[in-house]
């Protein structure tokens, strides 16, 4: 018997053993640290003697935290590795990339395209603020060499390109303005395209065929990686002039990147630049622009966005599945407490008071949960950077988690063990001595 | 006169059951003095446990007075009867509910846990208590790994390493086989010749005789003195 919801109940006076609601009575006399630290062994002892029931508590907390630190940190790791990248190829904060074509971002484009001209880029570059454009064609391809077919994105760039990006050859040279000049059929490879069509032959001096048209091989580039799945290595780089006139037959440019004089404000730029190009394409409202313009952030905020969204719902599991294991504790505590009711009378017997009881199951789960949760968070940091040695995916534990899990668990465990704590501290000792 | 430990006045307990009152102490006055040795007996249902509940101050009465060692302990509070519990009384149960995985020096010492203050000799108490009940060495054993008698001596330690002022015990004899029992009630009576004060529940005349006085109750009344 519980002595709860019995329908038989003992008239007290209202005052009594069981009557008291509190249960925080404990706090009213002070404990010495030897009193708590004699009862905190009393919970191990009692913890050692249930193992069992412990084991499935600090589980549940284990896999819900370990769940929870592995989708944050790779979360955040892709995060950052994606920040870092476009560091890299200098397109950090103080720099933009004009797209042709109006619409909405990474669309299909929504106005004409064909208008954004190296008129435009001569006009940017008279910019003070500007430090350096670069204009681009692109398209895809398939590169051959011998047997080797790969559909490759083919840049038609001017031999600024590779200042501006950031981005070295590590074999041979770049494009010049010589090559630009007489539309000369050369190309520079991508470090991952070099490796794909030769792997470990010297490509220097090779031809690669392009929509039918031979290439002759000047250089390989620096390897940089990828942003999200956005392999950077897969490129063969032509001069802009060849590919104008030799592979895509038109004018018109895809893009234009624009590299600020450092401390210049991006967004006044920005203003400046696209009123510019409204003017120079006579576009008046309201009339849609013909062109896009697209900072780091916004490519930052898309790329990170769809795994963002994931995360944030792989964390909302994680966290539903700490509330289920809050409901395994609450569940295993009830039976702990039923198992042990006539040892909380005789505890009550020989002096404990409710608070004590109150206490004392309290501890337990909040210890248990706080275990869990640490367990959780270095088993679940463990396997965050196994995953990443073993996949492209990078994990970086965001700082806040280190401090958020193991709060959250004990927080779960101090929720989910009130109910049986309290339970515990009712029980009536006569009844439970029978 | 001795000093009254126990006092009771027109002591009632009633239990509802729905609209219906069932009353199971039925107006008891008893007084216990210092160094007395009291057996209560009585039919099963008589009410014996339900008012060693009450001596023990694990229950409180519906109506009635009870003073304990001086104190009136009828309109206390639970935290207070706790109090009361760990520094006055010491209690022997028939099922003698020893923490299972405690050894019996961890079990002897469990009411110093509660203790305000818990003396610096608490586990030397406690070693003197179990030598005293011939458990000497037997300190480090679980009491799955002791005798019913054993267990129960073990028990007896826990109740007395306080000094309690009043020693209840609710058919302490009941787990026993006749020989363990004699030697429980034994202890029980060399305690009381030693000056404790106490209170013991049996259905069992031969161990009632240990007593220096006996009562019977009935119907939640007591019936005869003898
Ligand atoms: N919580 C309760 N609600 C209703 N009635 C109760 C309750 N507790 C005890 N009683 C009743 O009180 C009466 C006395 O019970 P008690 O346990 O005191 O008897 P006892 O004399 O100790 O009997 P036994 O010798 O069998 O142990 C019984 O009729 C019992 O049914
Ligand atoms: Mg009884």
């Amino acid at each position: 018997m519980t002595g709860e919801g019995q329908g038989i109940e003992a008239k007290g006076r209202g005052q009594g053993v069981g009557e008291e609601v509190d249960g925080l009575s404990f706090l009213s006399h002070p404990l010495s640290f030897k009193g708590a630290s004699r009862r905190v062994s009393q919970v191990f002892k009692e913890m050692k003697a249930s193992l069992l029931g412990v084991f499935f508590m600090t589980l549940g907390v284990v896999i819900s935290v370990v769940a929870i630190t592995v989708i944050a940190s790779l979360g955040e790791g892709t995060r950052i590795k994606i920040t870092e990248i476009l560091r890299e190829v200098n397109f950090g904060s103080n720099a933009f990339l004009v797209f042709a074509g109006g619409g909405k971002f990474f669309g299909p484009a929504e106005t004409r395209k064909d208008t954004l001209t190296m008129g435009d880029v001569e006009a940017m570059a008279r910019f003070d603020f500007v430090h350096g454009v670069s204009p681009g064609q692109f398209a895809f391809f398939p590169v051959s060499y011998g047997g080797e077919v790969h559909r490759t994105r083919v840049n038609g760039v001017l031999p600024q390109w590779a200042p501006l990006a950031n981005w070295r050859v590590v074999e041979g040279r770049f494009i010049t303005w010589r090559d630009e000049r007489r539309r000369a059929k050369v190309a520079v490879l991508g470090w991952k395209t070099a490796r794909d069509l030769f792997g470990g032959e010297d490509p220097l001096g090779k031809f690669v065929k392009v929509s039918g048209v031979l290439f002759r091989v000047v250089g390989v580039l620096e390897r940089k990686g990828a942003v999200g799945r956005h392999q950077l290595d897969t490129r063969v780089v032509i001069p802009l002039s060849t590919c104008q006139r030799r592979i895509l037959n038109r004018d018109w440019l895809d893009v234009v990147k624009v590299v600020l004089v450092p401390g210049v404000d991006v967004h006044e730029a920005r203003a400046k630049v696209a009123e510019l190009l409204r003017k120079r394409h006579r576009i008046r409202p309201p009339h849609p622009d013909d062109f896009r313009i697209i900072t780091p952030e916004q490519i930052i905020a898309f790329l990170t966005k769809a795994s963002q969204t994931l995360t944030l719902m792989l964390l909302l599991i994680g966290a539903i599945a700490l509330v289920v294991s809050g409901i395994v504790i609450t569940n295993i505590m009830l039976a702990v407490i039923t198992e042990r009711q006539s040892i909380i009378g005789l505890r009550r017997a020989l002096g404990a008071t409710k608070g004590d009881i109150m206490f004392h199951y309290s501890f337990f789960s909040l210890l248990v949960s706080l275990v869990g949760g640490i367990l959780g968070l270095a088993m679940g940091l463990v396997l965050a950077s196994l995953i990443s040695r073993f996949s492209p995916i990078p994990a970086r534990a965001p700082w806040y988690l280190l401090v958020a899990a193991p709060l959250f668990a004990l927080f779960i465990g101090g929720i989910f063990g009130i109910h049986p704590a309290r339970r515990a501290a009712a029980l009536h000792p006569v009844e439970v001595l029978k | 006169m001795a000093r009254k430990i126990i006092e009771t006045v027109d002591l009632w307990k009633e239990y509802s059951l729905g609209d219906q009152v069932i009353p199971v102490l039925r107006g008891i006055n008893l007084v216990v003095e210092e160094g007395e040795f009291l057996a209560i007996m009585g039919p099963s249902g008589a009410g014996k446990s339900t008012l060693m509940h009450i001596l023990g101050c694990l229950d409180v009465p519906t109506r009635g007075k009870y003073i304990l060692d001086g104190e009136d302990v009828s309109l206390m509070n639970d935290t207070h009867l706790s109090q009361v519990r760990n520094r006055k009384l010491g209690f022997v149960f028939q099922a003698f509910y020893l923490v299972p995985w405690a050894t019996a020096l961890e079990n002897v010492m469990l009411p110093f846990l509660y203790a305000d203050r818990s003396p610096k000799d608490a586990r030397e108490r406690a070693v003197q208590a179990l030598t005293r009940m011939g458990m000497g060495d037997r300190l480090k054993h679980k009491p799955s790994e002791l005798s019913g008698g054993q267990q129960q001596r073990v028990a007896i330690a826990r109740a007395i390493v306080n000094d309690p002022s009043l020693l209840l015990a609710d058919e302490p004899t009941g787990n026993l086989d006749s020989a363990s029992s004699r030697e429980v009630m034994e202890i029980f009576q060399e305690m009381n010749g030693e000056g404790r004060t106490i209170v013991l529940i049996t259905h069992d005349r031969e161990v009632a005789a240990y007593a220096s006085r006996r009562i019977m109750l009935k119907d939640g009344l007591i019936m005869e003195e003898g």
